[in-house]
């Protein structure tokens, strides 16, 4: 034991180069004797010696800042006008004249890695997770501790299984497309340095299982963090961070089970610094992200067109903004283009999302019935597939039935429901039925009729959306609504949610569907709100004095005059209801 | 070069080329590389791609990177400013954690040495930080998974890091109009887990 320590401290100040986790590895060889490690320490010890020599114990020996100076000869960050360290022999650094490592500013850049070991421990509810690790130098010199918390984002563990598909397009031009990962979880965590401070930091994470072929997982966790402030030497510090961890589940081993779980876990961490010293004056601040003016509608649909795969089919939608995602739900006759000039007024404040649902806009037209039930299937594929969470849902029309429909079985995937021209109640009768409407709808669903005039005549698209608005539209907008439904075939989906509406009874698993979100919404504490227009076509005054009445935890907002497509009429009111009461909610 | 390559690799030959510092199994291969390149701009600014050679850690060049990272602001000054501190404990599995948006996506391939390649993806972080010169540093860190590989690491499952910055001269409008070309460096972090014969990872 004696001839391994002594082969330990021999070798320690090599292990920056080669790695502390090298002799880890040597060490967990079940058939090498402790002998058989020392002597191999030991060899490599010589070998590396004739080397790097007195240079590198000495800097070893003469603290941080000097081992980063030996990091950047190791890493190549030999950089113009650095100062070679007190006490390293001239030679030092003359020779290593090659371009800088992996600084870009050699003398305010701080770069800074360390590893750490510890236990990580779940709540009880599994949605958090505390790490508690002690924190190492690359040469394995002990050097403070680090904690941290990570927060899921996702619902189902066996999400962590997935990864997503390879990404498209070319690598080496600045263009897209890049694929919006989903954010698997939130962090924040500190480093506390021995005696020289400590570096706080925040940021979103990505999480991964692997399953190895014994049964057993390996855990990994990936962070993108911002320093948001320090302690010591780092206070008033600016920079980013990455950590990459992980932890081995053994086979057996439900990490996310009921049971209360703590694990070993390691983390490789890397710190890229500014320091307050050399911290420069902020320009002018940005100010805070207000809501766009005002602005005529306008026809253009600036955004670019992505697709999702779902059950075998493409699913077209937009994503515009950053930040947790507000998913816009259009309804009968329409698709995306129906939101395009209200998401300028909420990306500023989120991720904007806006799919079409299948059958509608620039998704696929598969052969199917295009029952309310197909639709919901293919929205919460399209949901999983974006692994979307903490989703704020912004509804109309059918959108309401779809995305409440969702809501109230995924409460926890839920930050808030905004609804428009919504049903928010299966009707009784007809008698119950939006009495503008009424006599219309009657007649789509007559036998023989309906069928004629939505599939073949189209009265849809060219009656009742421009009767669905005060102003005229333009004929490109129209012939922009035009374009996904242009032949009969196309037209299903249409005449199918006129099916679907829950009137006396019937549908039955319609009406029961929407009983069921309708009572649900009623106890649920989800922060909602209702947008209305006057007088409105489905969400009249006297629904809206239902839903006062009813709804918990509601806003309700009046926009003004407006008829059942608010988002034509007054897309900038419809935005900024939106933006101020999402605000509010984050 | 201050040391003598042919010892370096003695003391490599003792040691697998991949680093396996922190791993929590051996299964699990730890990786780490630096590089340094070129990165430009596409003319709206919504976009860099970043053209990178490759090196280990003791400057061996081993293979390229390339990459592209698409703004997720609107404004580049939001760069400029940071959240603040988190609250609460540290040390405890309970929130709150603050969500701070996603600044950009990436997705990157790096292709190493001897041809074989890791593909990924991810959420990326970025900060404008200015120093005390005028100049800047432009800094980005990206938290993203392993989609796929080749070569040697084709079928690998795992996820990687990615810390990059570049310094931007004291009078240069980075995100101003015209093809703003930089130089740009990263140190990238991977955990990969290769598809041993049999493993369920397919």
């Amino acid at each position: 034991m004696r001839d391994f320590s002594k082969a330990m401290l021999r070798f320690s100040w090599a292990m920056p180069l080669l790695g502390f986790q090298q002799l880890v590895n040597l060490l967990r060889s079940p058939d090498q004797s402790i002998d058989e490690v020392a002597a191999t320490l030991d060899a490599m010890s010589q070998v590396a010696e004739r080397q790097f020599g007195e240079l590198a114990q000495t800097l070893f020996k003469s603290g941080d800042d000097l081992q980063g100076r030996l990091m950047d000869s190791l890493f190549g960050g030999g950089a113009p006008g650095a100062t070679a360290p007190a006490g390293a022999p001239s030679t030092c650094r003359q020779p290593v004249a090659r371009a800088p490592g992996y600084k870009s500013d050699p003398l305010r850049e701080e770069v800074i890695a360390r590893y750490t070991r510890g236990t990580g421990q779940f709540s009880r509810d599994k949605r958090y997770i505390a790490l508690r690790m002690k924190m190492y130098t690359l040469d394995g010199r002990e050097d403070g501790y680090h904690e941290g918390v990570w927060e899921a984002q996702f619902q189902d563990p066996r999400e962590l299984l997935d990864r997503p598909a390879p990404p498209e397009g070319p690598m080496d031009e600045p263009r897209g497309p890049v694929p919006h990962a989903a954010v698997m979880a939130h962090t924040k965590a500190h480093w506390v340095f021995n005696n020289q401070g400590s570096i706080i930091v925040a940021g979103p994470a990505a999480s991964h299982l692997v399953p190895l072929p014994d049964g057993s997982f390996i855990f990994m966790v990936s962070t993108a963090q911002i320093i948001t402030g320090g302690t010591g030497r780092f206070d008033s510090a600016y920079g980013l961070v990455q950590s990459l961890g992980s932890t081995h589940v053994s086979k057996g081993v439900n990490l996310f089970g009921p049971e209360d779980v703590s694990f070993t876990a390691t983390t490789i961490d890397t710190f890229r610094v500014v320091r307050g010293r050399h911290h420069g004056t902020v320009p002018a601040g940005p100010p805070p992200p207000q809501p766009q003016p005002s602005a005529p509608p306008s026809a253009d649909y600036p955004y670019q067109s992505r697709y999702a795969e779902v059950h075998g089919c493409r699913m077209h939608y937009i994503d515009e903004g950053s930040g947790d995602p507000i998913l816009f739900l259009h309804g009968n006759p329409a698709w995306s283009y129906l939101w395009r000039n209200v998401i300028p007024q909420v990306t500023p404040f989120g991720r904007c999302i806006a799919p079409d649902l299948i059958g509608m806009g620039l998704s696929d037209k598969p052969p199917i019935e295009y029952s309310l039930f197909d639709q919901i299937r293919y929205l919460e594929g399209f949901i999983k597939k974006l692994n979307l969470r903490k989703i704020t849902l912004v509804l109309h029309d059918w959108g309401v039935a779809i995305g409440s429909h969702y809501a109230m079985r995924n409460e926890r995937n839920i930050k808030g429901i905004a609804l428009m021209e919504a049903m928010l109640k299966p009707y009784a009768s007809w008698d119950d039925f939006p009495a503008s409407l009424r006599d219309t709808f009657q007649s789509f669903r007559a036998p023989g009729v309906g069928r004629e005039l939505i599939v073949d005549k189209n009265v849809m698209i060219e009656r009742v959306l421009p009767g669905g608005m005060l102003r005229k539209l333009s004929e490109r907008e129209m012939n922009r609504y035009r374009e996904p439904f242009k032949d009969p075939a196309s037209r299903q989906p249409i005449w199918q949610f006129i099916q679907e509406l829950p009137v006396g009874g019937s549908p039955g698993a319609v009406a029961s569907l929407v009983s069921g979100y309708s009572e649900k919404l009623k106890r649920s504490d989800l922060p909602k709100l209702l947008i209305y227009a006057e007088p409105g076509a489905i969400t009249t005054a006297a629904d809206v004095a239902w839903a006062q009445a009813n709804l918990k935890n509601l806003r309700t907002v009046s926009i003004g005059p407006g008829i059942h497509f608010h988002q034509e009429d007054n897309p900038a009111g419809v935005g900024q209801a939106v933006a101020e009461w999402y605000q509010q909610l984050s | 070069m201050f040391y003598d390559q042919a010892a370096f690799e003695e003391i490599a030959l003792h040691f697998d080329p991949a680093l396996h510092g922190a791993q929590s199994d051996p299964c699990e291969e730890v990786i780490i590389r630096y590089t340094r390149g070129a990165g430009r701009f596409s003319a709206d600014k919504k976009y860099i791609t970043l053209s990178m050679r490759q090196y280990t850690l003791d400057d061996q060049p081993d293979g390229y990177h390339q990459g592209v990272w698409e703004a997720q602001f609107k404004d580049p000054r939001e760069l400029l400013q940071r959240p603040a501190n988190p609250v609460g404990p540290m040390n405890e599995p309970h929130g709150p954690v603050e969500h701070l948006a996603v600044v950009a996506h990436t997705k990157g391939v790096w292709v190493f040495g001897d041809g074989s390649a890791i593909t990924a993806v991810g959420p990326a972080l970025s900060h404008l930080i200015p120093l005390d010169d005028g100049s800047f540093l432009f800094a980005v860190t990206c938290g993203q998974i392993i989609t796929n590989g080749t070569g040697r690491y084709a079928r690998a499952h795992g996820l990687k890091t990615s810390l990059g910055s570049t310094h931007i001269e004291a009078g240069v409008n980075l995100f101003g109009p015209g093809d703003v070309k930089f130089t740009a460096t990263t140190i990238d972090t991977f955990r990969v887990v290769r598809d041993p014969a049999g493993s369920p990872i397919k």
